[in-house]
Formats: structure tokens, C-alpha cells, sequence
């Protein structure tokens, strides 16, 4: 299945968030259950089927993570392949850093070296993400694979800080 | 614009009749009926031009059932049997209530060891939450059926988008046990969104404040072109007005320093009179807490509004802290905001509004009653799934997600999360599973929807066991297990081994729902009608499926002949003749196996046609970007 053939999109890494969310709304509009409510059952089947296959398509396209993991799965590559898990050593010491950083910032419910931490991932995401669109678009599929892997890992951390800053502000 | 070009053949009702359908706020403290009518959603009012019934369900001497403002009556003199906030305890067990003020009622459990979904004790019987839940919904319905002068089509129920599966499943069955027709149930920050949006002709992305009786939750959503879709929602089903009223009620009773335990009835007075006082202080600065106890005692204090403030601040905050965690999970900011909507009559509480002015830098929106505004949007989407084209000619679509993650237990106690929070519903998810032991034939699975990592943080929803897998090596086996949310958040789970294709399935319902059985046992116990009378009854349903489905199919087969083959075309008709034929006989259990044949063999078609229209939306909008 391919998630950017459902929007009837080429698969870039860049996309037009914007853009995407209108059309996801358009298709939604056709196929939603809403709109089916009174319909035969073979038509319900069909609605709820078509609208949950949309809402996976915008998940996974929406999500920068995911949706480097789908462009490289249309290129036959499991970037989540358990058997090759190897990460430059020099990334894998810079992850020791950021959980270091975060577990202080946690014990001392610093909320704003929280929220810093949490700018400084994103934008690393994001730069992250610039590489990974270029080596992907000059067909590196085994860079763009390592370069998804590290997007993953900062995910995983931002998800951390995520939860909390919850955490923090339930206190 | 046109949202829906399509032909959707048996969504229209015939022309001049329009289906009578209602919205229902089945709420902690007050549940309202609205409905469109001349165009414009309204709540209805009782024979005493009030719109709000009191949640209260006395069940008296005698064996009357009084339900609102004569209920709310006795809570003070049958405090045993007046059953009020019903709602906190839909789709919960003993162990989930919350202190004193919850634990009012005599409960038990249908096993009686404390486990399972709880039951209240009456001198009526022993009675589900569903129950009477029901009986507040069956008296909104008469009220909806006499205003309205016709039988309801269908209505859609309002639960706390907070809600969980257990809490949803009992709202639902409650609804079917009061005989209505569940259209769909909305999430109440969801409705609310609804009614403010059409009515100010909204567009932005808002966060909705819904601070209700007993449930607190909040929603933000982006309003676009007649699309309604929620980024986030959190919230907390323990937390609203009551809490505040429970605060005051505790803030006298320590000041009075009470030598006694108050009695149930006791209890009553100083929360009805709390409530009375929490209500007075959103206008005046000071008011009076007085309790008579009878036999000439009485006790009374005053309490200003920032004795209160101090008192229910960290109820407020820990509504702020979800605020935040919406912010959050939407990835927005506080200033991305357009406008804050107050929902739920505890949001009238001055120091409340107060706090939402200071983190969003502006006053919130309160140009809606906040006690009707669920209801009015409850009445708008009823009225559009009844398939009645709307006041104002155009459709709207509301995209909703569930609140919780859903998972599955592994191994150690902890959280497997199949679908997370905040997805968009419909969502589908499946995901292997593999067995540990050499030689495994069975496999236990257990279903839990919370944020938490360990199992027991969470809330089981349900567990069931797939039997007959071929036995193989530790690890060989492929377990496939599917989540599925619908369009009401209702979760279904089915599991298939892969390899040999054992399946199960579960509707995730036995924890705490009613089975089917269940209610048509109640049902028919209400009825207390003939075997005849039940078979002329299916009969006639049948008959009524049948005819709605081939005169559909019919219309679709002219419209969009070109999608079929000959044979295929050919096929579907003689499958609609022989549907036809068998409505005119008497068997109501032939007719519902061809309605469902008929239903199988055109689900390709079906297929085609939606595919069909998804390209057109597509290229519809290609050709008006370039114009």
C-alpha cells in the first residue's frame, strides 16, 4: 500500500502539510461512516474500510518518522529490520548524553531545561529530516535508511521529554 | 461548495417526511433532548417549559419510578433510593469509586466478590448503572416523542470524549435498553464544537473547556470548511462541579467540627446546599452554607469567593494540566488558539474562566449557554445521520479520535500499545504476536486501554483466549491480533493464528457492557409480550431491512450500471428478485440470510462505486486549483 498514492501524491519527504490535510478532509468527506449511516451494509463495510485505510495513510505520512519509514519501504528497505541495527558509535554516545540530560532535568522537575531539551531535539529532527529528503531524493537508500534509524532514536527521546513534561505538569 | 456529489441510494428519506431524531446530553447532574426544528436546533422543554432534567432516578415505595426534578425531591428523605450522578458509575466496578461522596449507595456485584461491574442496591431490586441510566433516557425520549408528535428515527448520545471503552459500551447499552436508536454516540466537546461553529460560522482551530457535573474534559479542534476535526482531547472522569460542591460541603463540615458521621440524608442536605452556594457565588461575593438536621438543630457559615477560589484551586489545575497535555499532543501553543469555548455549567465559576484568561492571554468564548450547547450539537449531527439535509443546505463532517491508547498485555506485566491516543477513529491496527512455550496451543490475550506501562495501571477492558493452535516450536506460531475503533469509539478485537487461520473474536463487551441476551431479556421483561408477538415483530423488521436494501441496490444498479460486467450486473439482479420474492413469505430467518447474501455479493460493487467517487474528489479538486 502506498500511503502517498492514496492522496494521489509522488513520494517526497517534503510535503505540503497544508496541502495534505485538505485533501485528506476531501477524501474523508466521500468515504467517512457518517456519511453512510443509512446505507446497505455492503456499503458501511466499504465506507469504514476505505475511511480507516485514509486515517493510516494521513498517520503515517504526517508523522516524519513514519513517513521516512514508508518512502523507504516502496523502495523495498525495512528501515525497522532487527537484524541490522548498527549505529555509528559516535550517535550511540551522543543518545547517553541526551537520556543523562533528561533524567536530571526530570529529577529536578526543571520544566523549562525540559522544554529546552525539547526545542533543541526538534530542531535536530528536523535537520535530520532535510538530510534524509536530499539522500533519499539522490536515490542513497543506504544513507537515507541510517538517517530514518537516527530520526527514530530522537523520536523515541522526544516522546521521553514529552511524557515528562506531562508528568511535571500533573505535579 | 458541494461536499457530497455522490448518489447515495436509501440515505434520503422520501420527500416532505423527515425522520424525527434527537440529540441527548445524558448528563452527571442534568441530561437534556434537543432537536432541530423550523432549522434550528432547540431543547426541549417538559410540560413546565424546563429543559434541564435533573440526573435523579428515585425508585419508590410501591414500585413507582420517578425520574428528575421529583427525584431530586427525595434525595434528602430516600437518599438510598434516589440515585443521582449515575454517570460515575457507568462502566465501573466497586474498586474504581472515590471516596465518601461516591460510595453513597449500597453496592454489590453480580458475582458478589467485589468484582466485575458494580451494582446499586434499591429496595427495588438490585439495579446496573445501565439501568438506570436507561430510565432518564426513556423519560427524555417520551418527552422528545410528545414534543415532537411522532416516533423517534434515531438519536445520538453525548459521552465525555474522556470516556473509556467500558464507560462507552454501558452508555450505549443503556440507550438501547430505553428502546432508541443509537445513531451514533459524540464526544461531548465534539458536539459543543458542532453547535458554536455553525452557529458563529467558525473557522480556526479552538480548544473546548468542558467542565461538566462529573467529568472534566478538553478538545481541540481545527474547523475548516464544514470539517471538524479534532487534534487532541484529554481529560479526567472524576473531576467537575460535584468535586466543588463536595470541597464547600467538606470545608463546613470540618469548620462546624461535628462530633457524628453524617447519615445519607445529612449527606444530601449539606451537598444540596453546598451546590446552592457554589451556584450563588458566581454572582454575589459571599453566601451562605445552612443545613437544617431536623429536630431544630441547624448549622450555616458563610464563605466568600476567594475562600472558595483557595479551597478548589487544585481542581482547576489539575483541569489546566490536561489543558496542557492537549496543547501537547496537538503540537500547539498556547497562542495558536483563535478562541477558548466554555462548555458544562461548572464553567460559570468565576476563578475558572479566570485561569483560562491567563494562560491564553484572552477571555474565553461564552456566547453559548454552557448547559445546552452539547444537546443543540447533538441535535445538528443527529439530525444530518438521519440522512434530513440540514437547515442551512450544507453538510458538515466530524473527525473524532479516541482518548486512549488501546493494548494488549505481554509478558512481565507490561503494556504492548496497538493503537495510541489521539488517532483519528476509524482506526484499524493489527500486529503479531508469537508463542513462547514449544508445543503452545493456547494463547491468553488481555485488552487494556490507558497511558501507563504496566498492565495493572491500566483499565481491562477485556480478555479471552484463542484456543487450537497447531502446536509448533516456541516462536514458529504467528498470532495476528486486530484492533478496531469505530466510528462511536467502540472497540472490537479479533485474533487469528496465521498460519492455520484459528480464529476468535471479541466485541470488547462481557467486562462491563450487557450482553445482547442481556438486553433483549430486559427487553422483553418490560414488554411482557407474546412469543407472536416478538416473531411478527422480526418479521416485520426483516421485511423492512429487505425492501430498504434492494431498492437501494436497485437504484445503485441504474446509476452505475457501467461499473459491472454483464454477469455481474446479471447476478445482482437475480439475487435483488429472489430477496423480493422471499419478502413476500413469512419467513423472517430466509430473509434476513438473503439480505445478507445479498449484502456479501455486492460489497465488490459497492467498493467500485466509493472508489469511484474517492477519484472524483480527488480530480474535483486538481480541476478547481487550477482554476
Amino acid at each position: 500500500m502506498n500511503h502517498f498514492a492514496t492522496f494521489d501524491l509522488t513520494p517526497v519527504f517534503a510535503l505540503d502539510v497544508g496541502g495534505l490535510s485538505s485533501r485528506y478532509r476531501d477524501l474523508q468527506t466521500t468515504v467517512h461512516p457518517d456519511r453512510f449511516v443509512n446505507a446497505t451494509d455492503a456499503d458501511k463495510r466499504v465506507a469504514m474500510e476505505r475511511a480507516v485505510q485514509i486515517n493510516e495513510a494521513i498517520a503515517t505520512l504526517k508523522d516524519p518518522v513514519r513517513r521516512a519509514m514508508h518512502m523507504l519501504s516502496l523502495q523495498g528497505i525495512d528501515g525497522l529490520d532487527a537484524n541490522d541495527t548498527s549505529m555509528p558509535v559516535d550517535f550511540l554516545m551522543e543518545q547517553v548524553e541526551w537520556r543523562e540530560a533528561i533524567a536530571d532535568a526530570r529529577l529536578k522537575e526543571d520544566s523549562e531545561r525540559l522544554e529546552a531539551i525539547n526545542e533543541e531535539l526538534v530542531g535536530m529532527s528536523s535537520s535530520l529530516g532535510d538530510t534524509f529528503a536530499a539522500a533519499y531524493a539522490g536515490e542513497h537508500y543506504k544513507v537515507a535508511t541510517t538517517l530514518a534509524r537516527k530520526m527514530r532514536f530522537v523520536q523515541k527521546l522526544l516522546e521521553e521529554v514529552d511524557a515528562m513534561l506531562g508528568e511535571v505538569d500533573a505535579l | 461548495m458541494a461536499f457530497l456529489q455522490i448518489s447515495e441510494p436509501g440515505e434520503s428519506p422520501e420527500p416532505h417526511t423527515r425522520r424525527l431524531a434527537v440529540g441527548i446530553d445524558l448528563g452527571t447532574t442534568n441530561s437534556l433532548v434537543a432537536s432541530i426544528r423550523n432549522a434550528v436546533p432547540e431543547c426541549l422543554p417538559d410540560g413546565d417549559g424546563r429543559t434541564m432534567l435533573p440526573s435523579a432516578v428515585q425508585y419508590a415505595e410501591g414500585g413507582a419510578i420517578v425520574v428528575g426534578h421529583d427525584a431530586l425531591l427525595q434525595r434528602g428523605s430516600d437518599a438510598l433510593n434516589t440515585i443521582t450522578s449515575v454517570k460515575r458509575f457507568m462502566g465501573r466496578a466497586i474498586a474504581d469509586l472515590r471516596g465518601d461522596a461516591e460510595a453513597r449507595y449500597n453496592f454489590t456485584t453480580p458475582t458478589g466478590d467485589g468484582k466485575g461491574p458494580l451494582q446499586i442496591v434499591t429496595r427495588q431490586g438490585t439495579l446496573s448503572p445501565i439501568e438506570v441510566s436507561a430510565e432518564i433516557l426513556r423519560t427524555l425520549k417520551t418527552r422528545a416523542e410528545e414534543s415532537l408528535g411522532g416516533e423517534l428515527y434515531g438519536a445520538v448520545i453525548t459521552v465525555p470524549a474522556y470516556f473509556d471503552d467500558a464507560q462507552r459500551q454501558a452508555t450505549k447499552d443503556a440507550a438501547k435498553l430505553a428502546g432508541l436508536n443509537v445513531l451514533r454516540l459524540l464526544n461531548e466537546p465534539t458536539a459543543a464544537a458542532v453547535a458554536y461553529g455553525l452557529d458563529q460560522h467558525a473557522q480556526g482551530t479552538f480548544l473546548i473547556y468542558d467542565l461538566g457535573g462529573g467529568t472534566f474534559d478538553v478538545s481541540i479542534l481545527r474547523l475548516s470548511r464544514g470539517v471538524f476535526e479534532v487534534l487532541s482531547t484529554a481529560g479526567d472522569t472524576h473531576l467537575g462541579g460535584d468535586d466543588f460542591d463536595e470541597l464547600l460541603a467538606k470545608h463546613a463540615f470540618d469548620t462546624w467540627a461535628l462530633t457524628r458521621a453524617l447519615s445519607p440524608t445529612g449527606q444530601a442536605n449539606l451537598l444540596a446546599a453546598s451546590r446552592a452556594a457554589k451556584e450563588a457565588l458566581t454572582s454575589a461575593e459571599v453566601a451562605t452554607i445552612k443545613v437544617n438536621w431536623g429536630c431544630g438543630f441547624d448549622s450555616s457559615i458563610d464563605v466568600s469567593r476567594d475562600t472558595f477560589a483557595t479551597l478548589t484551586q487544585p481542581l482547576v489545575d489539575r483541569t489546566m494540566a490536561s489543558v496542557k497535555r492537549a496543547l501537547r499532543d496537538a503540537k500547539l501553543k498556547a497562542n495558536d488558539i483563535d478562541g477558548v469555548v466554555l462548555v458544562g455549567g461548572a464553567t460559570r465559576t468565576p476563578h475558572v474562566r479566570a485561569a483560562l484568561e491567563a494562560h491564553f492571554g484572552k477571555p474565553p468564548l461564552a456566547t453559548m449557554n454552557p448547559d445546552e450547547v452539547v444537546a443543540l450539537g447533538a441535535a445538528i449531527q443527529a439530525d444530518q445521520l438521519a440522512g434530513n439535509k440540514s437547515g442551512d443546505g450544507e453538510s458538515h463532517l466530524l473527525l473524532d479520535v479516541i482518548p486512549l491508547s488501546l493494548g494488549l498485555e505481554t509478558m512481565g506485566g507490561l503494556v504492548e500499545k496497538i493503537i495510541p491516543r489521539n488517532s483519528t477513529i476509524p482506526v484499524a491496527k493489527a500486529q503479531e504476536f508469537t508463542t513462547f512455550k514449544d508445543g503452545q496451543t493456547a494463547m491468553a490475550l488481555h485488552v487494556v486501554q490507558g497511558e501507563r506501562e504496566l498492565v495493572s495501571d491500566c483499565r481491562s477492558l477485556a480478555r479471552f483466549e484463542l484456543r487450537g493452535i497447531p502446536p509448533m516450536v516456541a516462536g514458529a506460531a504467528r498470532i495476528r491480533v486486530t484492533f478496531q475503533v469505530d466510528a462511536d469509539g467502540l472497540l472490537s478485537v479479533s485474533a487469528s493464528e496465521t498460519t492455520s487461520n484459528v480464529r476468535a473474536e471479541v466485541s470488547v463487551k462481557p467486562s462491563y457492557g450487557l450482553g445482547d441476551g442481556e438486553i433483549a431479556n430486559m427487553l422483553q421483561s418490560a414488554f411482557a409480550s407474546a412469543n407472536t408477538d416478538m416473531q411478527a415483530r422480526a418479521l416485520a423488521e426483516a421485511r423492512v431491512d429487505a425492501l430498504a436494501l434492494s431498492t437501494a441496490l436497485s437504484n445503485a444498479l441504474v446509476v452505475d450500471r457501467a461499473l459491472l460486467s454483464d454477469t455481474e450486473f446479471a447476478a445482482l439482479n437475480s439475487q435483488i428478485a429472489h430477496l423480493k420474492t422471499l419478502v413476500e413469505g413469512s419467513d423472517h430467518r430466509a430473509i434476513v440470510r438473503a439480505s445478507e447474501a445479498l449484502n456479501v455479493a455486492s460489497t465488490d460493487f459497492a467498493g467500485r462505486r466509493m472508489d469511484r467517487a474517492v477519484r472524483e474528489a480527488l480530480t474535483g479538486r486538481d480541476i478547481a486549483k487550477i482554476v
